[in-house]
């Protein structure tokens, strides 16, 4: 009879522990929002407001280097703002699919970090979901804060309705990783020779592509990553764009969409391009000549690479094109305590935060300030670092689509550019199916 | 008192004691049961019936809900994705319901032998049961690769073509067969081998004295005896192959959300995730998890009815 008792007894202490246990919130750094101390909690608004505050913010970065340029910002901001009594938790998440969907999951149970970086092209999904905190207001009241040092189409870019809902990251060009070593033993000009002498352009491109393909060698002319990136690129290049002027529709069958997607359909057909999740590593182990991508992918080669590289600008088109991406950090709603996070996310848009960034090689600063751009071109290799700032004035900007869904749009568009470049389907085909498929994600 | 009331009361107090001790039981019965009870409820349940309800709304993560009645459901008999993840669910349901219950079993009768190494090889075979999908996955996604895999580099040695596993459509599903096939195979044959030690030795011996050769012996003994077996082996492979997930995601998604080239590996689990977390179409993804369940249960229903012609109980 007793140890049926005693079992009773601990079935029920264990199922009440269990229960207590699922429904209590954590104060770990991957629970809730932030963490604020007895003190500081009531307070909003003065210096003292902030102090014993813990702000958990986040960002994911392409690989360990990226990590730890990461880590090291966070260090910068612990020590800037530790007489303020704040102290900054980085929170990173792993740089997939499930990226975003795992902030809107957070977002939607309340346990979301309190400052997150997103892409540009998301942004709307975000602010349409009620979660994102105006920041005018905060912008407004802080004199020490000078909105005009950011580049305008980037700042244009996050305003929506007279409300800024964040602050960029960084911004980065599209631009051309070469291997020079490849180019020399081949005894061709490398993309920043053509440059120079004016003839870098998608003729140029495709010559060089086809003329340092060799499967023999398992050796690949271009390389890029599946995304809408460098796709689109091709599309923009050859004077489309993948969006209608109002952003309110798909613009994928134009005669210029079809004309980019044709490039790629026919490198694709000759087994010239390699696009697959480890094009990347192809590429740092020098079975690539050149690949497409932004500055994030430096670091990874500055610690794989065994060889000569150096960066060149986007091939010319029908038009100059580069795509101009950026992401916003943006503030949870939830945040327990805004002037803190305003705090963190000040020294984390800093000049000094972004030139470090910069100098540690990651990204461009968001900023026009001369130091943030002096630190990112002494940021070397790639040497050819003005590449990636001659771009800024023609890039197409990253932006959001607010009367529609970016990633719904993307994966629908991403699934029928795999079939084309399989050759299941031609170019024409996949633009056509492309905008027939995508029309029911501009309807809110 | 008279004697005879004596009597009554004695034995209602013995049917008030015995009413006690069952009501205790009862009670302690239920206690320990709570937990679980409390578990289902809680867990499965609840999540059930909003599912349920889920599927005729417009619900996203965020935002206002509304009744939608059956949109979700022909939304998703008219939507592309959801069809190719039906194919591909089916297609991959089929062969991989063969290619992991035909060897299992074939296995199984080798290692139910007295071979040489018989318990090494029977753990060398359950050790991809065991591993971690994900991880394995990754593994795979190395030893496929087009450029330097191994699997690739033997088809070279062999004088082929590689095959472009992971970056084709028409290979992607066959990428995703293979490994859960090969992850698949130790688990059933474990179950088949469990079965066949439960066959008599004797039938086999009074086979031989008739003379039947061992053809003949796995044909009328082996396989009726282990029907039951092979019926539980077929049940359970064919609904985790409806459920598939895992695999193709760890395997094939992209940063665009596409499963597998030109969504090749997308299975009706991933679309259902995909629409649920990265299209925050909650009420959709739900239709389609019904859809599912509705599939599921029909195909389990015939696979029972029919069992009644094949599957022999001692």
């Amino acid at each position: 009879m007793y140890w049926k008792r005693s079992l009773t007894i601990f079935s029920l202490l264990t199922m009440v522990a269990t229960m207590l246990a699922a429904c209590g919130a954590s104060t770990t750094p991957q629970g809730g929002a932030a963490t604020t101390a007895p003190a500081a909690a009531e307070a909003t608004t003065a210096p003292a407001a902030t102090a014993g505050v813990t702000i958990r913010w986040r960002t994911r970065a392409s690989d360990a280097a990226e990590q730890k340029v990461y880590e090291e910002l966070n260090t910068l901001v612990n020590d800037q703002l530790k007489d303020k009594g704040i102290t900054a938790t980085y929170d990173p998440a792993p740089n997939d699919a499930n990226y975003f969907p795992k902030i809107q999951t957070e977002l939607a149970a309340g346990n979301a970090p309190d400052i997150f970086w997103i892409g540009g092209a998301n942004l709307a999904e975000f602010v349409n979901t009620g979660q994102i905190l105006d920041l005018k207001p905060l912008i407004d009241k802080d004199s020490s804060f000078k909105i005009s040092d950011f580049y305008d189409n980037v700042i244009g870019a996050v305003t929506h309705d007279g409300k800024i809902y964040g602050l960029p990251r960084d911004i980065s060009t599209m631009v051309v990783y070469y291997n020079a070593d490849m180019f020399k033993a081949a005894g061709l000009q490398n993309p920043q020779e053509l440059a120079a002498a004016g003839k870098w352009d998608m003729a140029a491109l495709i010559d060089a592509t086809t003329k340092l393909t060799d499967p023999a060698k398992q050796q690949y002319g271009l390389g890029f990553g599946n995304w809408w990136g460098p796709q689109l690129y091709f599309i923009n290049a050859e004077g489309g764009s993948a969006l209608t002027a109002d952003r309110k529709g798909c613009a994928l069958n134009t005669p210029e969409a079809i004309a980019g997607a044709t490039i790629v359909s026919d490198f694709s057909k000759n087994k010239q391009i390699v696009t697959d999740g480890e094009s990347e590593n192809l590429f740092n182990a020098g079975n690539v000549a050149m690949y497409m991508n932004g500055r994030w992918m430096a670091p990874g080669i500055r610690t794989n690479a065994t060889f000569n590289w150096d960066v060149a600008p986007m091939p010319k088109g029908k038009v100059d094109s580069t795509w101009l991406f950026w992401g916003p950090y943006l503030v949870n709603t939830k945040t327990a305590n805004p002037d803190a996070a305003w705090e963190v996310l000040k020294v984390l848009t800093s000049a000094e935060a972004t030139g470090k960034v910069a100098a540690l090689g990651t990204n461009i600063p968001p900023r026009k300030d001369e130091a943030a751009v002096s630190a990112f071109l002494g940021a070397t290799p790639p040497a050819n670092n003005q590449a990636y700032l001659d771009g800024i004035p023609y890039a197409a900007l990253e932006g959001p689509v607010w009367d529609g869904n970016w990633s719904d749009f993307t994966t629908t568009m991403g699934s029928l550019w795999d079939k084309m470049t399989a050759g299941q389907i031609t170019p024409e085909e996949f633009g056509n199916q492309a905008c027939e498929q995508t029309a029911g994600t501009f309807t809110k | 008192m008279s004697k005879q009331a004596q009597a009554t009361a004695a034995s209602g107090s013995a049917r008030s004691r015995i009413s006690s001790k069952q009501l205790r039981e009862t009670f302690d019965a239920y206690s320990m049961l709570l937990p679980t009870i409390l578990g289902v409820v809680i867990f499965f349940a609840i999540p059930l019936g909003i599912s349920l309800y889920l599927s005729f709304t417009n619900a996203r993560i965020f935002g206002d809900t509304k009744i939608v009645g059956f949109d979700n459901y022909v939304k998703a008999l008219t939507d592309a994705s959801f069809w190719i993840a039906l194919r591909n669910t089916f297609v991959f349901s089929v062969f991989t319901l063969i290619l992991s219950t035909v060897p299992a079993l074939i296995v199984a009768i080798l290692l139910n032998e007295k071979l040489f190494g018989r318990s090494f090889f029977r753990m060398l075979f359950f050790i991809p049961v065991v591993a971690s999908v994900v991880g394995v996955s990754l593994l795979w996604r190395y030893l496929l690769n087009l450029d330097f895999g191994l699997i690739n580099y033997g088809i070279k040695l062999l004088g082929f073509e590689p095959i472009p596993w992971l970056t084709r459509p028409e290979w992607g599903l066959a990428s995703v067969i293979l490994i859960f096939t090969w992850k698949t195979i130790g688990y059933n044959m474990v179950i088949f081998l469990a079965g066949l030690q439960g066959v008599p030795r004797q039938l086999y011996e009074a086979a031989s004295l008739d003379g039947a050769s061992r053809w003949k012996q796995f044909l009328n003994i082996t396989l009726p005896l282990l029907s039951p077996t092979t019926f539980f082996v077929l049940v359970t492979t064919l609904i985790n192959c409806l459920q598939i997930f895992d695999v193709p995601i760890a395997l094939g998604i992209t940063r665009s959300g596409t499963v597998g080239p030109a969504d090749s590996m997308l299975t009706v689990v991933p679309l259902l995730y995909r629409e649920a977390f990265l299209n925050t179409r909650m009420g959709y993804a739900s239709a389609i998890a019904w859809i599912l369940f509705v599939i599921i249960m029909a195909i389990s229903f015939v696979q029972f009815r029919v069992s009644d012609r094949w599957v022999n109980y001692e």
